[in-house]
């Protein structure tokens, strides 16, 4: 490879950070988050319970209804959750939310999760298409504790 | 020595296990920032709350807007329902000593992200305060 055209590939390289974080307003990409919050039985169930309602469905499986969880903690991999709070807010405006994806047991523990249970989600979340990619899920029934 | 008496008083008070018992205490942590007004703190944070100081001369309270809260095992459901449910009165938390980290939360500006734990007795509201530390601003991380 010639010079110039060398000389062009690292300056298009030294740019593209930049490029992609003011073509995608600094979402933050792809990062590790737990989630943790109240099943509630609709969005007014939620915001009782949560610090905020937030609506999540559930990717590959249109028929099952969304559910609302009123989130108590939404914190980066390193228990930053002002980071975690300023990426979900932005987030906020779309319904739903959050959109699952991961192993099927999984999924179906959410889809299941009776209103009132305490739910530890982890996973990746995807700033942009808002897919929150599960890698761990814990349901403990409302009133029995952790 | 009115500060040594809430030290006490906080100490032999039971400590809840669990936070649906609002009769004991339990330790708290908090995380959000320091603002100018409720608006502010609205926007700065999940919910809006106030801090009291009792025996500083400056009677103004301190708006924080709370961004995440856990008790000692972690648990931020029951946490959360706790400044929920103290989230009417006005000031939200009366923080009672000790006078160091309280004067320390007092004079924080505006805007300052802050972590802050104690111990908590939630049917009277009063704080005693454990640690008070400024965190550093997002541009600074």
């Amino acid at each position: 490879m010639r010079t110039p055209a060398r000389l062009l590939l690292a300056a298009a390289i030294a740019v593209l950070p930049a490029t992609l974080h003011a073509q995608f307003g600094g979402l933050g990409g792809t990062e590790p988050y737990t989630l943790e919050g109240i099943m509630g039985k609709d969005q007014n169930a939620a915001r009782d319970t949560g610090w905020f309602p937030i609506s999540v469905g559930f990717v590959g499986n249109d028929k099952a209804p969304e559910r609302w969880i009123g989130v108590t903690a939404f914190i980066t991999w390193d228990g930053d959750p002002f980071v975690g709070r300023e990426n979900l807010r932005r987030l906020l405006p779309d319904d739903p939310v959050l959109l699952f994806d991961g192993p099927p047991p999984m999924m179906k523990q959410i889809q299941q999760a009776p209103a009132g249970s305490r739910l530890k989600v982890r996973g990746m979340l995807n700033s942009q298409s808002r897919i929150f990619l599960i890698s761990g899920v814990k349901v403990t029934p409302a009133g029995t504790g952790k | 020595m009115a500060c040594a008496a809430a030290l006490a008083a906080l100490l032999v008070s039971p400590v809840a296990a669990r936070a649906q018992d609002l009769t004991g205490s339990v330790v708290l942590d908090m995380k959000g920032t320091l603002a100018a007004d409720k608006a502010a703190a609205s926007e700065a944070g999940w919910q809006a709350i106030t801090f009291g100081f009792t025996g500083l001369e400056d009677k103004t309270v301190r708006w924080f807007g709370v961004v995440h809260a856990s008790l000692f095992d972690g648990d931020t459901f029951d946490a959360r329902t706790i400044i929920n449910a103290a989230s009417h009165y006005d000031p939200t938390v009366t923080i009672v000593g000790p006078p160091e980290l309280a004067k320390k939360l007092h004079d924080l500006p505006n805007g300052t992200r802050v972590s802050l734990g104690g111990v908590l007795v939630p049917s009277t509201r009063n704080m005693m305060l454990g640690v008070v530390k400024a965190l550093p601003p997002p541009a600074a991380k």
